[in-house]
């Protein structure tokens, strides 16, 4: 199996330093597109879709390796041994964080740096702990993300549209950079928001910087404070930004407060 | 929604309208896809109404820029409806999917199924063929072809050229009997040869019917040819075998009979000799002794042939009843006064217990006591020397049983069942010394088969002795029996002109001799031609003439006598071996009076002609000489 074309990787920018970014749930790397113009001159940075997102190869799904995090994790350092023998910097966005969190504590000496874009170890409230969710929030969520067409309307809009010979016509209503197959979709819904990696926090000895938006309804305040708190070597910054996405709504604030975290270390 | 618009301006994001899932979804998907393409199509979402009900929607938005602010444009459709199609849509897809792989499926079971049904009707030597009425073409299945070796179609595919393939002998049956089936909706059945390859013709069978329109009108006919070769083959052998049993039978019948013809013939001078001695008793002990072995060995020679006489009969099917009215007593009396003989030489105690009141049977009365005494013999040769013998019969309802027990060497269970077979002796057998050709039983029980009776034996082992029993029906009406033996009264016959007409010398001179010692006066002859030329000068009152002679027959013999001046006068007695129905009939015929079966019974001969010439009418005419 080919890893370039198994995770779809896209190498681009002119620096020495290898930056790996991976996008959160929902859409692919095109999510990086307005982060990446601030680190082309200084990185070389790897871009690359999740197994079952974006442009991956779908038959590559196994949904025994991907019912827990570990198994991108693991798709994750043979990506960077592909790219490179170095260390590297890894940004992760979403639940991709976690996943390199994993990738570090597997492999650390393969990173010189984590930047964690809306974290979240774990998603459900469990006594103390503010996650944001109840189960039965997460229950409905998989619902929703079920019953939309986003994914399988790459293989059935055309057919409703009444127009198969015309695909092209169905391209605007596909939500391209965020279509998958609805089965693989729900099923990643499924292990990423009821996953719980707290107890994995502890363990990360690479210098991370989290960075953390003043009002995200998927990844609140509340977890960047116990994930600062409880992880060895992390710094938290607070991005101004309603959203979930401050890589895309906020690139400017992010590329500023990453590059202050890579000066500074 | 419920929801007035100034509740929202101002005051509320999109997001709150949503439900936790809407709200994540809007966040991880919507929020990206508006950044990064500007528009977001046919999302669906749930929104909470004013009630706290929850509203799925399909959600279009486009993101447009106006005097440097962004907006967000959102056409908001309720999708119920849609939602249901599409899964209607999806279901349908589905079961057309499921559809397609079961129709798949039931295609690739009846593939299969037409395999196993050709290869058995391949194995059957079987093969399909059909014919559209309307065309005529003829289709035949590949078995079909395989089982003639004709693969070329156009062999078969006009009507003509598949009945061309049918023997010319059989066509025109094989159309009738189609259009009979088609005619009448029926099915067909016919044998036919239908031409191989090789030229060959294979026996066929053919099954079918035909298929009809709606209209009742007949659109085909179709049905399964079997080759039956094989079958014709062995049933051919099977008729021909048969042929050659039936005519080795019959062989055997005919052996038989002339057998018993032949070995009774040098009986006749015999007995006439022996007549002859007994009318003038030996003085010597040695005489006396010789003539009383004799006899003894020539009654059961006599017995023996005509045991054979009577197989032979049956097997031949020529043996006829002459029933009556028959007392019971008497019956059993003259059985027992048959086997005396060899109950006496055995020195068997014999027990005889009749019904008390007379009980009538219609029956024959010569075959009736030929059964008890072949019985009553069977029991004597069993047993040995000294035994006990009894001879019942006990009515029960409107039937007689007989019981016939000897203290003899009994039946072994397992031949019990076979006794009765022509031929058939215990095997082995125990006790030989009184030989016998296995006829008696199967006689006897075919002659109670033929009276309507049965006849069953028992035995507890060997031994232990035997039990056979016979039962017979009752006469239905018990009155007016016809006594069997009458007693014969003190013969005073005249003295008769005697010609006997033989061309066994022996026999011819043996009983005319016995006639002189009765006071008649006789000539004999040994030809036809003779014979008649003698009785011109003898002018005989009686004439006993064989039938089969050397050079006319004894009808000739009779036509000659009848056309002599006194011819009507006399009286004409053919004697002939065969005693046969036919024989008779054609003695009375030529003009015979009367037939006498040979050996002739010499007592039985004086007794016809005392009847005969003690009526005032038949009296002889006194002759001069």
């Amino acid at each position: 199996m080919d890893v370039r074309l198994r995770n779809n990787v896209n190498i681009i920018g002119d620096g020495q330093t290898v930056m790996v970014m991976a996008h959160g749930f929902g859409c692919d790397q095109n999510m990086w597109r307005f982060l990446t113009p601030s680190f082309t001159r200084d990185y070389k940075l790897v871009l690359f879709d999740l197994v079952g997102s974006g442009k991956s190869d779908l038959t590559a799904y196994d949904y025994k390796k991907y019912s827990h995090l570990q198994g991108y994790a693991d798709d994750l350092i043979e990506i960077i041994d592909d790219a490179t023998d170095k260390p590297v910097i890894f940004v992760g966005h979403s639940v991709s964080t976690m996943i390199g969190l994993l990738a570090c504590n597997t492999a650390p000496e393969k990173f010189s740096r984590q930047i964690m874009v809306a974290p979240s170890p774990c998603y459900i409230n469990d006594g103390d702990y503010h996650g944001g969710f109840s189960e039965e929030d997460i229950a409905e969520l998989c619902e929703t993300i079920e019953g939309n067409y986003l994914g399988w309307s790459s293989a059935m809009a055309p057919n409703i549209m009444g127009a198969p010979d015309q695909p092209e016509l169905s391209e605007e209503l596909t939500n391209s950079f965020c279509r998958t197959n609805p089965d693989i979709a729900r099923h990643f819904a499924d292990v990423t928001f009821t996953s719980d990696h707290r107890d994995e926090l502890d363990k990360c000895q690479v210098p991370s910087l989290i960075l953390q938006c003043d009002d995200d309804f998927i990844a609140p305040t509340t977890v960047g404070e116990f994930m600062k708190n409880t992880m060895p070597d992390a710094t938290l910054s607070i991005i101004n930004n309603v959203g979930h996405c401050p890589h895309m709504s906020s690139p400017d604030q992010c590329a500023v407060a990453m590059k202050r975290f890579l000066e500074y270390q | 929604m419920g929801i007035e618009a100034g509740e929202l301006l101002y005051t509320r994001r999109i997001q709150d309208l949503l439900t936790v899932g809407g709200r994540v979804f809007h966040q991880t998907h919507w929020a990206p896809l508006m950044q990064l393409q500007g528009t977001v199509a046919e999302v669906q979402l749930d929104l909470k109404t004013a009630q706290g009900t929850v509203l799925p929607m399909l959600v279009n938005a486009s993101r447009i820029e106006f005097q440097q602010t962004q907006y967000d444009q959102l056409a908001l459709i309720q999708a119920a409806d849609r939602k249901s199609y599409e899964r209607e849509l999806l279901k349908a897809r589905r079961s057309v999917e499921d559809s397609l792989l079961s129709l798949h499926e039931t295609q690739q079971q009846l593939r299969q199924a037409n395999e196993f049904l050709s290869v058995a009707i391949r194995s059957a030597r079987m093969g399909v063929w059909s014919q559209d009425l309307a065309s005529g073409q003829v289709k035949w299945s590949t078995e079909l072809q395989m089982l003639t070796g004709i693969t070329d179609t156009s062999r078969w595919s006009s009507s003509d050229a598949f009945l061309e393939l049918i023997h010319p002998d059989d066509r025109h049956a094989f159309i009738t009997e189609l259009a009979l089936a088609i005619k009448h909706e029926a099915d067909y059945d016919i044998e036919f040869r239908l031409q191989h390859s090789d030229g060959s013709w294979l026996d066929m069978e053919g099954r079918g019917h035909g298929s009809y329109a709606e209209s009742g009108e007949a659109v085909s006919i179709f049905g399964i040819f079997t080759d039956i070769s094989g079958r014709k083959a062995a049933e051919r052998e099977l008729f021909e075998l048969n042929q050659k049993l039936r005519e080795a039978d019959k062989r055997k019948d005919q052996f038989l009979a002339t057998l018993g013809h032949e070995l009774r013939n040098p009986l006749a001078p015999i007995q006439n000799v022996l007549e002859i001695i007994r009318t003038k008793d030996p003085q010597e002990q040695w005489m006396r002794w010789s003539k009383e072995v004799i006899e003894r060995h020539v009654s059961q020679m006599t017995h023996l042939v005509e045991d054979l006489m009577e197989a032979s009969r049956i097997s031949q099917g020529r043996l006829s009843l002459r029933k009556k009215k028959v007392d019971v007593a008497d019956i059993m009396q003259s059985a027992v006064e048959a086997s005396h003989g060899i109950i006496e030489e055995n020195k068997h105690h014999i027990t005889v217990s009749q019904p008390e009141t007379p009980v009538l049977l219609h029956a024959d009365p010569t075959r009736l006591i030929q059964v008890l005494s072949n019985l009553l013999t069977n029991a004597a040769k069993y047993t040995p020397v000294g035994g006990k013998i009894s001879l019942q019969a006990q009515v029960s309802g409107m039937e007689i049983r007989f019981t016939i027990t000897d203290t003899g060497i009994g039946i072994p269970e397992d031949q019990l069942s076979h006794i009765f077979g022509m031929f058939s002796q215990l095997e082995p057998a125990i006790e030989r010394a009184q030989g016998g050709l296995g006829i008696g039983l199967a006689l006897a029980a075919k002659l109670v088969e033929m009276h309507g009776g049965s006849i069953s034996a028992h035995s507890e082992g060997i031994g232990k002795g035997s039990t056979f029993t016979v039962t017979m029906p009752l006469a239905e009406d018990q009155s007016g029996a016809v006594t069997v033996t009458p007693r014969e009264p003190e013969t005073v016959t005249p003295k008769l002109r005697i010609l006997v007409i033989d061309d066994n010398v022996d026999a011819a001179e043996s009983l005319a001799m016995l006639f002189d010692l009765n006071g008649h006066t006789t000539r004999f002859a040994h030809d036809g031609a003779s014979g008649v030329k003698s009785a011109a000068s003898f002018n005989p009152d009686v004439v006993l003439s064989d039938i089969g002679l050397p050079d006319i027959s004894g009808y000739e013999v009779a036509k000659a006598l009848r056309d002599m001046p006194n011819g009507h006068a006399m009286l004409l007695v053919a004697t002939t071996g065969w005693g046969q129905e036919k024989d008779k009939v054609l003695a009375k015929q030529a003009g015979f009076d009367k037939h006498f079966t040979k050996p002739l019974d010499f007592q039985a001969l004086k007794r016809f002609l005392h009847q005969h010439y003690t009526k005032a009418s038949n009296r002889p005419v006194p002759q001069d000489n």
